[in-house]
């Protein structure tokens, strides 16, 4: 198993610098647009567990996590430290994707706004066909795999194991958000940025190329 | 909150704050600093890492462009290449470059387009008739810093100080987006929304 944290023998200063990497990551991804108050959540593996955050971190916190905010996880679903109310409801997607892959070091689930607004009018072709140029893979659900059922996550799962993933992967749910995965969060959260980017300037460029097509240079 | 100087590292601390600007984007983006003890280059990534408090990762090699970059100017201390998104755009689709903001033309860069050159320009064996060109173009206008950009939208720059590069490097971006909207803003006249 990798570990994206030192193999520190201290379990609990392992386990703080993770807590401490979680809740940096969501007020970043916040900070960033690339999550918003609606929903989302957020994950790294240390070893055989993983930190996420809790329960309504957005609707109830705005992002803004305390590293004790955190539950800490084994990978078949046990609390080993945290609060147990807050667990996410995710949070068996998260584990999933972990234990599918050693390999994976971050797991985020985001509301990225340039993705909702398509995701919402159904458009999730449009998502891929503007992220494929800039080497973001991209893969998107069908319709009808409402989120937190297995049919949806065992599909998310199947998507994301048929990619190159070591580099940031991004699997589109349709109504729900999207899934990134990476060895770790930073790598992670580069290749959301990639993506958020690769939808914003696709617009850019189309209004550049209806000006240019009515003689504006 | 995080404080992009809160690692004590200055690349991280420069990176991070291109970031926070929201100018900058973590693609390509690369900063040197020198120091008595050499050239030290870092990717955006890696300084994200560390603001996240990730494991360290490796220091990469010095960049040579950015070598070359610093060399050329008196008294440099970093440098910075990145992809300024609305230059690339504007580039990709054949627009005309962005005029320049009142800050560079302070700064001795009357016009972008004499600062534009082709990516093989800066392979190593062209290098140091580029940079060369480039430095007699920056004494000419009293610039103390180097400025250069590709037709990919990747601009360089070696400046004195780490503050000064950073707003040297934004400049280009800034001047970018402002040359986006006057297009669209010709577009809207045309085309008037609601």
């Amino acid at each position: 198993m990798t570990s994206v944290l030192p193999t520190d023998p201290d379990l609990a200063a392992r386990r703080r610098a993770a807590r401490i990497v979680v809740a940096r990551t969501a007020h970043l991804a916040f900070a960033r647009g690339l999550t918003e108050l609606q929903g989302g959540n957020m994950s790294v593996r240390i070893g055989d567990e993983v930190v996420t955050t809790p329960t309504m971190a957005s609707e109830n916190d705005g992002w803004r996590l305390s590293p004790d905010d955190m539950v800490i996880h084994d990978l078949d679903g046990g609390v080993r430290d945290g609060d147990p109310r807050r667990v996410s409801r995710e949070t068996g997607l998260h584990l999933r994707l972990y234990r599918a892959d050693p390999e994976l070091g971050s797991v985020l689930h985001l509301h990225l706004p340039e993705a909702l607004a398509l995701i919402v009018r159904h458009a999730p072709g449009v998502i891929a066909a503007s992220a494929t140029p800039y080497g973001v893979p991209v893969v998107r659900l069908e319709e009808g795999l409402p989120a937190q059922t297995e049919p949806h996550d065992s599909r998310v799962e199947e998507l994301l194991l048929a990619v190159p993933r070591a580099d940031g992967a991004v699997s589109i749910s349709p109504t729900h958000g999207i899934i990134a995965v990476a060895r770790d969060t930073a790598t992670n959260l580069a290749g959301v940025e990639r993506l958020r980017e690769a939808l914003e300037h696709a617009r850019v460029r189309l209004r550049l190329r209806t000006a240019a097509a009515e003689g504006i240079r | 909150m995080i404080d992009p100087a809160s690692t004590g590292d200055p690349l991280v601390t420069l990176l991070g704050r291109l970031l926070e600007s929201r100018l900058g984007s973590l693609e390509h983006l690369l900063a040197t600093i020198r120091t008595d003890a050499g050239d030290r280059s870092m990717e955006a990534r890696t300084a994200l890492s560390r603001l996240l408090g990730e494991p360290a990762t490796p220091e990469i090699a010095p960049d040579p462009l950015h070598g070359a970059l610093l060399a050329a100017v008196p008294g440099a201390t970093a440098a910075v290449s990145g992809v300024a998104l609305h230059l690339r755009d504007l580039l990709a689709e054949g627009m005309a470059l962005p005029e320049t903001t009142s800050m560079m033309r302070k700064r001795g860069v009357p016009d972008l387009a004499d600062r534009l050159v082709p990516s093989d320009d800066l392979l190593p064996g062209r290098l140091p008739t580029t940079i060369a060109t480039m430095r007699e173009r920056a004494e000419a206008r009293g610039a103390k810093h180097v400025l250069i950009f590709t037709p990919d939208g990747v601009v360089h720059v070696a400046g004195r100080t780490p503050e000064e590069t950073m707003a040297h490097w934004s400049n280009v971006e800034f001047a970018a987006r402002a040359a986006v909207m006057r297009v669209e803003e010709r577009l809207l006249a045309i085309r008037p929304a609601g």
